[in-house]
């Protein structure tokens, strides 16, 4: 079976799209539309069209249904034996969602209370129209692992299913977006009501959550006060030597008590801890605004309550507990006190206008007693409890997404480390280009490691190749309507297009194209084996050359007045690039591109950088902005060029006149010549001066001979 | 051994040694993945799904995609009242219009010149006379029809204009194939080897990554649920126009236009075109759908290597 097997790059989900459609489709009830649309008063009911066909197909198993009569969006809630298990919505309804022929399609889907999507039917279906973005697909994928089951219902007349699906205005997953969001809108208006827009307490939802749970969720304060820790704090506090009015049990070890504090009003804690009836009375039955203070002993021979609080002559004051926040002191009297019948919890009741912000932690103080032999009591704190709202008790608005571009940023926060990196080596090497051009060696071996780092890593790798495509880009950019975003959308091309920028004014354009093009990185490379293998080099002339040059601004005039007259041609003519081929796609590509790159690589290897020098239109654009530059990196000499013609040879591109003048332009910046300049063994200039300053003085030459040289001129 | 026969021996296994050493490194580069988006592209649920060894680059390069689609949009969207096309709808000419205007046009006049009119990018006020809840008036369609006649749009890069008053222009037969058409060259020319363009129209882009044509399955259209073919593609495109797509909303039929009638067209079921380019097969194919099965020879034969399944209402198809 060779299709068989060939099929497997496919993933198999994603043909499911496609075949979504289909299943979609499966329901659809034929080609006609059931009833004519196109006026809201004309629509039937959404009652009137959920069939028992319908029903069945979006929510199985359900016993009765009935319209939500609020002034949400429209839906019907259906139940199980009489347990509200979700809502039956049409997409039409819910959406009205436009679509390209300004109609509307109808999807009627059913939704479960925590958003599962239960099955979706297709009433009929036109051109759709919904926007989609990032949060919506990540939504879509949900959906989809729901009804994947419902693949099984279809398939292809024969054999094995498409890679694709065509048909006309297939709309499937517009369809599928529609009712995700619908499902939404559905659920949000009757789930919650409140649109947060900052963080808000969260009022709604509900878990079973053992004390256990809460505790640690952090929903909970817990305290676990021993025997022997009471005696410690009663020893600090100063009483050690007295009885605590709650005599103990056991030994230092047993508990004492074991009491937990939390904020109430949130169900996971309130209706947890408290019991569904309290609970209900604080949210219900006090005025609105009321808050309260969970406190409960969950073991131990003490316990928050005591007695006194019973007392008319206590004031009815519950003198065991007392909530602080801030500089505020909060207590209670037996009034303010929802007790839970059958447990030592209660909740202890805050008024609208007590000035307790939940937000801000607070602390709950336990107290206990000790009596003097005299009989008059002496409170002391038993426990503190610090508590803060947790996270999960708290609902955050929906952050506000960030700018577009963003996103690859962030994502390439890695990469973008690595060649900020590199480009501030490279920036040093620029800058104490003379110290290094005095260690022969060291230059070499940094320049190629240098080379070798950019082929491999900005090219291969990161795929960092500037190329004449961005230069026509960034000059287009003021004509086109552009977002910003498409050129922000390549962090390292952003980076080193403004390297580039800057060093192309400052010193030329040899910093990109003799050390950050991966392109140029690999021809160089090349020709430096090729010199190791002792190839034979071709050299034009100089008026050869000259003409040669000219080449590349050839190049790069074709393109731009292509770019203008005729776009798509200028598409081909930037193919005279092999950068796309050799360096972004690693060479697979097709036959002619692999051919055209490995001729100039061929090329390269006989003529040094033949590419980079006579035919790259992104070099002539950079060489032509080249003349603006501000600084000289290359010294010069007056011996240069008449007599001595050493730099001229050591330029492996023949970027210097036999002047001896730099033509920047042509200039690679690889400092070969620089060594050179440095060398006083080997420019004639200063191995004279050292052999003269050897024999005259007879002690040991200047070693920072070019120094000395530069002294012994002025 | 002479020399300069050793010289030579070296420069040849230099020489050869160059593309040994790219075919080693092509070897590193393990299969393609594909990379996908999906979302919308003017109404049509849209989706690219690109081919690459490095899906970190494809992802980019999708990435980039959506701001050349959105500008597109920004030009050919019905439904956007600031789009190119809605304030040439609305002012009944358009100063210094884009390129991307007038090449659409210039396309569309074609396909119109070669089907004798049943293509007509002048087609929105008919289709505005549609849109409404109940069936036109057949006085009122006939004096629409009148405005339906591309030969009155002038199209140049100093300025499009209708002949007449009152007249609309609706891309929807080839915008939707020309985005296709513009997103996938341009990941051609970002490299890309392999690529599934499905922005309203399909297009793909090179081959399978295992060297066969794509397998695109036709939708059939008596039943929605099945597929009724399979066409294989590589680097062309594949537009399909049926009467079942868009039913109108006053019930009188669907959304495919008879310039001459004013009124559906319904002789076949579903054309499917296959051509080079997808702005041309999506125009054709509204062609064909419009004209019948008698004039889909001369419609195609406007491009070379166009052909054409067409399904009759029957459920049998025909290749032209």
């Amino acid at each position: 079976m060779q299709t068989g097997t060939a099929r497997s790059w496919l993933p198999r989900t994603w043909r499911l799209p496609g075949l979504l459609a289909l299943a979609l489709g499966a329901w659809l009830v034929g080609p006609t539309p059931i009833w004519a649309q196109g006026d809201a008063r004309e629509t039937p009911s959404l009652l009137d069209r959920l069939t028992p066909e319908v029903m069945s197909a979006v929510f199985p198993g359900i016993t009765r249904l009935e319209m939500v009569k609020d002034d949400g969006p429209v839906a019907a809630a259906v139940y199980r034996r009489e347990e509200k298990a979700g809502y039956v919505f049409s997409t039409l309804d819910v959406l009205r969602a436009p679509g390209y022929s300004s109609t509307p399609f109808d999807v009627v889907a059913g939704v479960t209370m925590d958003g599962r999507i239960t099955g979706a039917v297709v009433l009929f279906h036109r051109e759709p129209y919904l926007i989609n973005d990032a949060r919506r697909t990540a939504l879509l994928v949900t959906f989809l692992q729901a009804i994947e089951g419902s693949e099984a219902r279809l398939g292809a007349e024969s054999g094995l299913p498409p890679d694709f699906v065509a048909g006309a205005t297939i709309s499937a997953r517009a369809m599928r977006n529609a009712v995700q969001e619908g499902a939404r809108m559905v659920l949000r208006y009757r789930t919650e009501e409140i649109v947060i827009t900052e963080p808000t307490i969260d009022m709604i939802n509900f878990k079973p959550m053992s004390q256990e749970q809460l505790v640690a969720d952090g929903g909970l304060a817990f305290a676990h006060v021993t025997n022997a820790m009471l005696a410690e704090v009663m020893a600090r506090a100063g009483v050690g030597d007295l009885l605590p009015e709650v005599p103990m049990s056991g030994g230092p070890d047993d508990t004492y008590i074991n009491f937990v504090t939390g904020y109430a009003n949130p169900p996971k804690v309130g209706r947890n801890g408290a019991g569904l009836e309290p609970f209900d009375e604080l949210t219900n039955r006090w005025p609105t605004g009321t808050q309260g203070i969970f406190v409960a002993t969950l073991g131990g021979v003490y316990d928050h309550r005591g007695t006194r609080y019973n007392n008319l002559s206590n004031g009815f004051l519950l003198d065991r507990v007392k909530v602080t926040q801030g500089q505020q002191d909060f207590s209670f009297t037996k009034a303010d006190m929802i007790v839970t019948r059958g447990k030592i919890a209660d909740i202890l009741v805050l008024p609208p206008d007590s000035g307790f912000d939940p937000m801000q932690p607070w602390r709950a103080d336990l107290f206990a007693t000790a009596v003097r032999p005299d009989g008059k009591m002496e409170r002391f704190v038993l426990a503190g409890l610090d508590y803060t709202l947790p996270d999960s008790m708290i609902l955050m608005p929906e952050p506000d997404p960030p700018p577009v571009w963003v996103e690859p940023w962030a994502d390439s926060m890695f990469d973008i480390a690595i060649l900020a990196t590199a480009l501030a080596l490279l920036t040093a090497l620029l800058a104490f280009q003379a110290q290094l051009a005095r260690q022969r060696r060291l230059h070499r071996w940094l320049r190629i490691s240098f080379l070798v780092f950019t082929l491999v890593w900005i090219g291969w790798i990161a795929s960092a190749q500037l190329s004449i495509v961005h230069l026509i880009n960034y000059l287009k950019a003021p004509f086109v309507n552009l977002d910003l975003a498409f050129y922000l959308a390549e962090p390292l091309i952003v980076i080193l297009a403004g390297y580039t920028a800057i060093s192309l004014v400052l010193l030329g354009r040899g910093v990109f194209c003799g050390w950050l093009c991966p392109f140029g990185a690999l021809q160089e490379l090349l020709a430096q084996a090729a010199r190791t293998l002792n190839l034979p080099q071709w050299t034009p002339s100089m008026p050869t050359q000259r003409v040669l040059w000219n080449g590349k601004y050839v190049a790069l005039g074709v393109i731009l007045l292509l770019t203008v007259v005729a776009p798509d041609a200028a598409t081909v003519a930037e193919e005279v690039e092999p950068f796309k081929t050799a360096i972004t796609s690693v060479f697979v590509r097709g036959l002619p591109f692999v051919a055209y790159a490995v001729v100039l690589l061929v090329i390269g290897l006989f003529v040094e950088r033949a590419f980079c020098r006579f035919l790259c239109p992104l070099g002539a654009g950079l060489a032509l902005l080249d003349r603006l530059h501000l600084f000289e990196l290359i010294k010069r000499r007056p011996e240069c060029g008449n007599p001595c013609q050493l730099c001229e040879r050591s330029c492996p591109v023949k970027a210097i006149e036999p002047s001896g003048e730099v033509v920047t332009a042509e200039c690679f910046q690889c400092l070969d010549c620089m060594v050179e300049y440095y060398d006083d063994r080997r420019c004639p200039p200063l191995a004279k001066l050292r052999k003269e300053q050897e024999q005259a003085a007879g002690f040991r030459p200047d070693l920072n001979s070019a120094g000395a040289y530069l002294r012994a001129q002025s | 051994m002479t020399p300069s026969r050793r010289r030579t021996l070296r420069i040849l296994a230099a020489g050869l040694a160059v593309p040994l050493g790219v075919l080693g490194l092509q070897s590193t580069q393990g299969l393609p993945r594909p990379v996908r988006w999906q979302g919308e592209a003017l109404g049509a649920v849209s989706a690219m799904t690109l081919w690459s060894v490095d899906p970190a680059r494809a992802s980019r390069a999708l990435w980039r995609m959506q701001f050349e689609i959105a500008r597109l949009e920004a030009i050919f969207s019905l439904f956007r009242p600031d789009s190119e096309l809605s304030r040439l709808n609305r002012d009944g000419r358009i100063e210094r219009p884009s390129r991307d205007m007038v090449e659409v046009l210039d396309l569309s006049r074609r396909i119109a010149e070669a089907s004798r009119g049943m293509f007509d990018p002048t087609i929105q006020p008919l289709w505005a006379l549609h849109a409404g809840s109940r069936a036109p008036d057949p006085r009122l369609i006939e004096r629409v029809l009148p405005l339906v006649d591309y030969t009155c749009l002038t199209a140049r890069r100093s300025g499009i204009q209708f002949g007449r008053p009152n007249m609309a222009a609706s891309l929807n037969g080839i915008a939707q194939g020309y985005v296709t058409d513009r997103i996938t060259e341009l990941l051609g020319n970002e490299g890309f080897e392999s690529a599934v363009v499905e922005l309203g129209e399909t297009r793909v882009l090179g081959q399978a990554p295992d060297d066969r044509p794509y397998s695109i399955g036709l939708v059939n259209p008596n039943v929605p649920g099945r597929i009724s073919g399979q066409v294989a593609l590589a680097n062309a495109a594949l537009s399909v126009s049926g009467g079942y797509g868009q039913a109108l909303p006053d019930g009188t039929g669907n959304h495919l236009f008879d310039p001459r009638s004013g009124l559906s067209a319904g002789s076949l079921s579903q054309v499917a075109v296959i051509a080079p380019k997808s702005a041309l097969a999506d125009a054709m194919s509204t062609a064909i759908c419009v004209a019948g099965e008698g004039a889909a020879l001369a419609i195609l034969s406007t491009v070379p290597s166009a052909r054409a399944i067409l399904t009759r209402p029957d459920g049998t198809s025909v290749e032209v």
